[in-house]
């Protein structure tokens, strides 16, 4: 047996886990609870029971499901007019059918909520027969005149209301009636509208929709002369429902759309008037790639369950039935933590077992049964059903995250000091240590000079003059024995790139070997014999690199570039073998070895081959450019890469542009590129120490480092990059904010308190100090001890001062020594007895005082530490 | 593949955690030993209806959230990490919008907008009473009601610190209004600054945090259906005019907008704008000086549709390193920037319910364990074979 299209479904609503389908023939289905025997791999998605058929009525033209709760029963209106009612057991009886007078289809039918038995049936329009008819089924066949209603109409929908028996009937495509039945006459009560091919009323009992095409139209039941609100929306509506464990979410299904519109229905109520608004929002079922595969198109029909919260079966493409929660919706919002905040309406479920579904009954204030109803499941039950998945589609984009770099690193106090050890303790990137190390490398006589400076290019006089000002020596080297090569290398000498030399890093020729064996330490091995090739060693770099061979766990690389440079002829290699050379250099993975043999074969004058090897340092390219271009190939070559270095954001450009706009443009770009303002900031705050410090650019970066310093909370680690600058504006110092005056005469104490380091006797400083130098009247006294400000409290608790009496002056003093008071009542006292006070107390010490000065600051008072 | 779990009842944090055999997982095993990528912290609202927004204070330590429950909740972190709802009043006779917090520099103040035409100003203050528990008894006080819109105010934001104590509004009639509290001492004095009208009806703004290239820079969304033209505009203030004028429209993007925001900059020489729309659109701004001299925005629209529905929300985290938007459908996807600079989407937070994970060849086993599906296929043809009887 072979069902076919399904045209419909629906849930029994006072079974939970039953529903029927209908189309060719009517069935009925158990949702199976999940403990039941493990899923077939053949039927996957199955976890129903089908239970029985009712085959009498084919092509049903409306199936309703009743409101009965000691059996599933359903009424099933046929094309022909035909009424039957199955309660799919006892196949054959008789009286459970009711045919009309004349031959019409049936539109529509409805269940009593209230009164389980009574049917309405609506029919099309026969003449002047009646399109409605009541039937209590318990009373068999209608035939009294009281169960027929509209004459001469056709019937188009019908809903009855939820708290009075009364029906709501839409009619003739042109009005809404009102049959009141709790008369016998019933009365009638019309409005005009064309909104009737459906009806429905909200869980609350007051509001209706109805709905004609595209328009969906809201009324209010008690007052149904004017409509609340009109819905109109781009498409056509093929059935609408309210959620039942809503309030008021209204739903829409529209023809051929994979789409369910939610509107959710809402009212501003003031003193005398009711507003009536709409949230909406649309969501498809089905997973979003199937969307454009054309797998499920459309959703066809939709049943809210009627307990379970949002919950919903759908039937999609008219085959296939899918049991339907809405999304929880999750919310989140970006803090400055690196836990992800997700705020939930209310909690996720625990898996819909039985037990747990009739717990849960159908409620005004969903909310609060089922957060009871699922804590107390979740603590028993960890199914994946009650948990969020995260799904990494692409996890190594969560490695490294920047946020919580930096903020590990102002922990780790980076940047305060930068010197070379500090670095390697730090959570640095290599290239950000490197960076940092050239930097330091560079800064000397508290400035940041740079290559470019130190040659003297760009500063107001052209090069030739320059080159003449500055007495460079051109030497010509002879190449060392062993090595055949004919070109002649030229290399250039003068103090300013001997200074160049060293800021890249490179030593001077006297120093040249402990340089190197420094390197060759530092297991830098393919470095130290680069620089040794540089310098025309070959035959020491041939020794340092068989030596690293024995080091090596694949020394196989550094064995062969021995054997070819000890036998090296560069001559023997030149013309065609040069392309042999550049692709032979495409597989030597080591870019300084690379760079070893480029520069043995180069062709005269061209080091191109070196001088953009992108795997050596920029220092060693710089420093290599000093010591073999010409002048003006030298220029070119700083400016070129100062270029590049803006580019791409490279911060070891800085080594040639040093503190100058060039240096902000390269921090700029580096900014641009890795939004890291910790760096750029720290540099800034660390090289940038001259004029430039109080470019825009810098002090923006500065002030927005120190704001998410702030923001974390990290107040010392501010207050420390705050003295560090403080030191920088040297010239602009901030005037001092607060003045000790005395009360009496208004002259200052402070000078006073400045004074006090001044080695003499301790008994009598402390004298002096607690009055005012100038009036001798008493200075203020703490509020708790009652000593007089500048008293040593630490005398007066006893304990013995560890210090000598001359550093024990007002500077050494710990800061829970200090005086503080309340900005609003002026009381205060030592910082120690304050912090004391208002850990118990919330109130001012000062008696009669009701200065509550601790709570001024608006953050909680679990926050603050015990700062003393 | 990670599952989080419930630890208590009222504020559950989650922890990553490892689950089943299948093969994804045992993709992930070497690497969740490592390291956590991040924690998920679900809290349970609380609220009696839609959540509509939530947001932190400067410190992290603070949020704010409203609803269409007509109440704003505000929930304190604990010496555990745990959150709390530590004030809660029904602050309008409408769903409210937006919330937004004032610069603590400020006092802990803020914002509020509903439909019912009007935002508030709220501040906290320290109660008068003592209590017994020697905790400061703290309540919310209106500070102002601002009702110069006529029709739902829709969003609500304070302007950066520097500008000092502003507040920018937008409203369904398409009015931007920014109002200034000219005594920060005074919070009950909010004289309108400026008045900006569109043609379209407004749903969002973002005010960019940013002093580079144009000062008070402010965007702002529609969510009109109608009109096929574009749908978030740029505002900035205009040092001729004396007052905020509309610089530019982002005709990219067409389609009803629910947010837009800013990245925070800390000092980028161009501003990312995130816009919830129908898809998901990260929109770079630069200023570009031409030849006149005058400096012109250059805007560039990426358009990335793997949410499938509507974009409803999107925040950035602090150093924009990271971008957070949530759909229609209720999922959370995360955003990061590969390599190359260009933004991917790196994962997928989905509450149980929010939309099925299936397949629809013949699933593993595996699959159906650890799938959180919520929605079953009922082949029915294949039912009706089993059936005994027939």
């Amino acid at each position: 047996m072979m069902s076919g299209n399904i045209h419909g479904l629906s849930w029994f609503p006072n079974f939970p886990d039953k529903f029927v389908s209908w189309g060719q023939e009517i069935n009925l289905y158990e949702v199976r609870s999940k403990d039941d025997a493990p899923l077939k791999s053949r039927l996957p998605y199955i976890s129903v029971n089908y239970l029985a058929n009712e085959s009498r009525y084919q092509y049903a033209r409306c199936v309703a499901a009743s409101y009965h709760s000691h059996q599933p029963i359903i009424a099933v209106g046929l094309a022909d007019g035909k009424i039957g009612i199955c309660n799919f057991r006892d196949t054959y009886d008789s009286s459970w059918e009711y045919t009309p007078r004349q031959q019409r289809m049936c539109t529509c039918l409805a269940w009593n909520e209230l009164d389980a038995n009574i049917l309405a049936i609506g029919h099309d329009r026969h003449r002047s027969d009646s399109c409605i008819t009541i039937w209590d089924t318990e009373r068999g066949v209608p035939k009294e005149t009281a169960n027929f209603f509209g004459q001469a109409e056709s019937a188009n929908s019908l809903c009855w209301d939820r708290n009075h028996r009364m029906l709501i009937a839409g009619m003739s495509q042109k009005m809404i009636k009102l049959f009141d039945l709790r008369q016998n006459n019933a009365t009638c009560q019309s409005i005009q509208t064309k909104t009737v091919q459906g009806l429905s009323v909200a869980p609350n009992g007051n509001d209706l929709c109805s709905y004609v095409d595209s328009i969906i139209m809201l009324w209010d039941v008690r007052s149904i002369k004017q409509p609340l609100r009109q819905i109109q929306s781009s498409r056509n509506h093929l059935q609408i429902a309210w959620c039942p464990t809503r309030n008021s979410l209204l739903s829409s299904l529209q023809r051929d759309s994979p789409y369910i519109t939610l509107y959710d229905i809402r009212t501003v109520e003031n003193e005398n008037s009711r507003e009536i608004y709409h949230v909406k929002r649309q969501i498809s079922p089905f997973p979003a790639k199937y969307h454009h595969s054309g797998k499920f198109a459309s959703v066809n029909c939709l049943s809210w369950h009627s307990r379970d919260f949002e919950r919903a079966l759908l039937l999609a493409d008219a085959v296939n039935i899918l049991d339907f929660r809405l999304p929880a919706t999750l919310h989140t919002a970006h803090s400055n933590r690196r836990k992800l905040p997700l705020l939930m309406q209310r909690p996720l479920y625990a898996p819909a077992s039985p037990t747990s579904t009739t717990a849960a009954t159908p409620t005004q204030q969903p909310t609060s049964s089922c957060s009871l109803n699922s804590a107390s499941s979740s603590n028993l039950d960890y199914s994946p059903h009650s948990a969020l998945n995260v799904d990494f589609l692409v996890p190594e984009l969560f490695e490294l995250d920047l946020v919580d770099e930096t903020r590990q690193r102002a922990l780790e106090d980076y940047g305060i000091k930068p010197d070379n050890k500090r670095f390697a303790e730090l959570h640095l990137t290599p290239y950000l240590r490197n960076v940092w190390s050239t930097l330091n490398n560079v800064y000397c006589d508290e400035q940041l000079s740079g290559v470019k400076s130190a040659l003297g290019i760009n500063l107001g006089h052209t090069s030739e003059a320059l080159m003449a000002s500055s007495r460079i020596e051109s030497q010509l080297l002879q190449w060392p024995d062993g090595i055949n090569n004919s070109n002649k290398l030229v290399c250039y000498k003068s103090e300013q790139r001997d200074h160049a030399l060293q800021l890249c890093g490179w030593a001077l020729e006297y120093e040249l070997e402990r340089f190197i064996d420094q390197l060759y330490d530092n297991k830098e091995y393919s470095r130290a014999a680069m620089i040794s090739v540089f310098h025309l060693k070959i035959m020491h770099a041939c020794g340092i690199l068989s030596a690293a061979a024995d080091k090596m766990r694949d020394p196989s690389m550094y064995r062969i570039t021995v054997i070819a440079l000890s036998s090296f002829n560069a001559d023997r290699c030149s013309s065609t073998s040069r392309n042999q050379r550049s692709s032979a250099n495409m597989q030597i993975q080591d870019p300084h070895l690379r760079a070893i043999f480029s520069f043995l074969t180069m062709e005269k004058d061209n080091f191109e081959a070196v001088l953009k090897e992108e795997g050596v340092s920029l220092a060693d390219r710089m420093a290599f450019a000093c010591k073999y271009l010409s002048e003006t190939k030298l220029t070119d070559y700083v400016k070129q890469q100062i270029q590049a270095a803006i580019d791409c954001g490279d911060l070891n450009g800085l080594l040639l542009t040093g503190e100058s706009l060039d240096g902000i443009s390269i921090l700029q770009s580096y900014m641009d590129v890795s939004f890291d303002v910790q760096t750029v900031a720290l540099v800034a705050i660390n090289y940038f120490r001259q004029e430039h410090f109080t470019d825009k650019r810098i002090q923006y970066w500065i002030a927005s480092y120190l704001d998410y310093l702030n923001s974390w909370g990290l107040w010392e680690k501010r207050a420390e990059l705050d003295i560090k600058i403080e030191g920088i504006r040297s010239s602009a110092r901030s005037s001092r904010t607060v003045y000790l005056s005395c009360n009496f005469c208004g002259k200052p104490v402070s000078n006073a308190l400045l004074d006090e380091p001044r080695p003499r006797s301790t008994t009598t400083s402390t004298n002096r100090l607690s009055s005012c130098p100038s009036c001798r009247k008493p200075l203020p006294r703490c509020s708790l001890c009652l000593m007089h400000m500048g008293t040593m409290i630490n005398m007066s608790n006893g304990e013995t001062p560890s210090t000598t009496p001359e550093v024990q002056g007002w500077q050494t003093k710990p800061f829970s020594k200090w005086f503080s008071w309340c900005q609003t009542c002026r009381h205060g006292g030592h910082t120690e007895h304050i912090m004391q006070w208002f850990k118990q107390n919330s109130e001012c010490p000062v008696s009669s005082c009701n200065c509550r000065c601790f709570d001024m600051d608006g953050s909680k008072p679990n926050t603050l530490r015990d700062i003393s | 593949m990670f599952t989080v779990q419930w630890e208590s009842r009222s504020v559950t944090v989650v922890r990553a955690k490892e689950s089943g055999e299948s093969k994804t997982t045992t993709y992930w095993k070497n690497k969740s030993h490592e390291k956590k990528m991040f924690d998920v912290e679900p809290i349970i609202a609380d609220h009696k209806d839609v959540i509509h927004d939530v947001v932190f204070d400067y410190y992290g330590r603070r949020m704010a959230t409203c609803s269409s429950d007509q109440t704003v909740k505000i929930w304190d972190e604990d010496a555990q990490g745990k959150w709390s709802v530590t004030s809660s009043w029904k602050a309008h006779s409408g769903s409210i919008w937006r919330v937004s917090w004032a610069h603590p520099e400020f006092g802990q103040v803020v914002a509020t907008c509903s439909f019912d035409r009007t935002a508030s100003v709220w501040e906290e203050v320290i109660g008068e009473k003592v209590s017994t528990t020697n905790t400061p008894t703290r309540r919310w006080v209106r500070r102002t009601t601002l009702v110069d819109s006529r029709t739902s105010v829709t969003d609500v934001e304070f302007a950066p610190k520097y500008l000092g104590l502003l507040l920018a509004t937008a409203s369904a009639d398409g009015i931007i209004r920014i109002y200034e509290a000219p005594d920060i001492m005074n919070l009950s004095q909010w004289p309108v600054q400026h008045e900006i009208a569109n043609k379209l009806p407004l749903s969002c703004l973002s005010w960019n945090t940013s002093t580079y290239m144009v000062t008070q820079l402010l965007a702002a969304g529609s969510d009109d259906s109608a009109t096929p033209t574009g749908k978030v505009f740029l505002f900035a203030y205009s040092d001729n005019a004396r007052k905020c004028v509309k610089i530019d429209t982002v005709n990219d993007i067409t389609d009803p907008v629910t947010d837009v925001a800013f990245a925070p900059n800390a000092g980028r020489t161009f501003h990312m704008l995130a816009v919830a729309s129908k898809d998901l659109y990260i929109v770079n701004l630069r200023g570009v000086t031409d030849s006149t001299g005058t400096t012109k925005l250059d805007i560039q629209t990426v358009k990335f549709s793997d949410h499938n529905c509507p974009v409803w929300r999107v925040c950035w985290n602090m150093l924009a390193t990271m971008l957070i938007s949530t759909g229609d459908d209720g999922c959370v996807r995360l955003w990061r920037m590969n390599y190359n600079k260009q933004w991917r989407c790196a994962a997928v937070l989905k509450a149980e319910g929010s939309g099925p994970t299936y397949e629809p060849a013949p699933p593993t086993p595996t699959l159906a364990a650890t799938a959180s599906a919520t929605a079953k296929f009922y082949k029915k043809g294949t039912i009706g074979n089993q059936v005994p009887w027939h």
